[in-house]
């Protein structure tokens, strides 16, 4: 076998094996949503609100907020309001949040504000993507 | 006589400059369409430093193997593939600079770190427009050399690269490919996969029996469908995936939401990889 014969066969193997590899990764990506398909349940968006991290400011408070969405659709234009005491309530609105995935928001609150665990955190509406 | 050598230039200065202004040609043509698109400035603004870094430095050897393949100089060895890929980041960020400036969405009150943000995101496509510039304005010459070096294996896996990056970096900071995954059912991903090879299939059949290639009419569909169309559908997600966490579009989503938009993203992307190798 000659030195060009030796390089074809092994350019040959090459190609071989990257077909294989990319075959397995088709296939596994197709069998993924496959299943996906077959075992997927419909519910509308359910939310759960958590607070990241909180540092005080100037003027009050701010705040960061993780917004989950639990329910197995997606959800636009989710509206989160954070009210703390008796104090306005200060709306932010997420783009959107798919099935399983989190968003975040930051409200700036103004006032005394003593702690993060005083503020009451809801999400008010949401719109089909 | 005087007149005569000004008209004429020296040979070497002459081809360079001419080599030169396809570039500039390249890297507008390839960049405008990002240039003028209000995501790509915002994400100048927003994107992060480290992911920009990222793709910044993983396009340096990618464009090193385009060059090799498709450069705007005909090279020979990595150390005129460096050079090559050096002036077209030059060519790049000039052009993305005086574009940016002339459109007044660079301007002196803005920090530097936004500016040089806007302007090093919009120097990739920029570059590669430059470094392919060669092959997409200038006549093939036929050279074997030439045919040879495009029709290696490497040669036809940097060509898909380079397509489906370009589709990319043109549909990736767009909001729509979110939203066209969120009302996209698993399903639906299902039969986009397979939908996104066959057209990739058409352009890579067609593509398979250019002159000189080591696949004609007598070679097994499946030999071709497996080793550029599956192989070159993978890279179009890979690079997908790629941009997407780049931009930072992938932060915040489950595994399988994830999944979805770079399957959404790998369409386009599988389109641009196929047809770089009819049009490059």
């Amino acid at each position: 076998m000659t030195s060009e014969q030796k390089s074809e066969r092994r350019s040959e193997v090459i190609e071989w094996v990257f077909a294989a590899i990319s075959t397995i990764v088709v296939l596994g990506l197709m069998g993924f949503f496959l299943f996906e398909t077959l075992t997927a349940t419909s519910g509308p968006p359910k939310f759960e609100t958590s607070i990241l991290a909180s540092y005080e400011t100037e003027e009050g408070l701010s705040l960061v907020v993780q917004v989950g969405n639990l329910g197995h659709e997606p959800a636009a234009d989710v509206t989160v309001r954070a009210v703390a005491g008796q104090g306005e309530p200060s709306d932010v609105t997420i783009d959107y949040i798919a099935s399983g995935s989190t968003g975040q928001a930051t409200f700036n609150l103004p006032g005394p504000i003593t702690s993060a665990n005083d503020v009451r955190l809801r999400v008010t509406g949401f719109t089909r993507p | 006589m005087g007149a005569s050598r000004s008209e004429s230039g020296h040979p070497h200065h002459r081809r360079l400059s001419v080599s030169l202004g396809r570039a500039f040609g390249g890297a507008l043509v390839f960049s405008l369409p990002m240039l003028m698109t209000m995501e790509m400035w915002e994400l100048g603004a927003v994107i992060d430093r480290w992911r920009l870094l990222g793709l910044m430095a993983l396009s340096w050897p990618l464009f090193m193997f385009i060059s090799h393949y498709s450069g705007f100089e005909e090279t020979w060895d990595w150390q005129e593939d460096a050079r090559d890929v050096a002036i077209a980041f030059g060519v790049g960020v000039a052009t993305s600079a005086l574009i940016l400036s002339l459109l007044a969405i660079i301007e002196p009150g803005q920090s530097v770190s936004e500016i040089l943000g806007a302007i090093g995101l919009q120097t990739i496509p920029a570059a590669l427009g430059a470094l392919l510039a060669r092959s997409q304005f200038s006549a093939h010459d036929g050279s074997s050399d030439e045919d040879d070096k495009s029709e290696s294996y490497g040669g036809e896996l940097a060509v898909m690269t380079a397509g489906a990056l370009f589709l990319n970096l043109n549909l990736a900071p767009t909001e729509e490919m979110l939203l066209i995954s969120y009302r996209m059912s698993a399903f639906h991903c299902f039969l986009l996969v397979p939908l996104s090879m066959l057209i990739m299939h058409g352009f890579v059949y067609a593509a398979a029996f250019k002159g000189g290639s080591d696949y004609g009419p007598d070679t097994p569909w499946w030999t071709v469908f497996l080793k550029f169309t599956v192989v070159g559908y993978v890279i179009a997600l890979a690079v997908s995936f790629c941009v997407l966490w780049t931009f930072g579009s992938l932060d915040g989503l489950s595994f399988e939401t994830a999944l979805e938009v770079v399957v959404v993203l790998g369409f386009p992307a599988a389109v641009g990889a196929a047809a770089a190798r009819l049009i490059l």
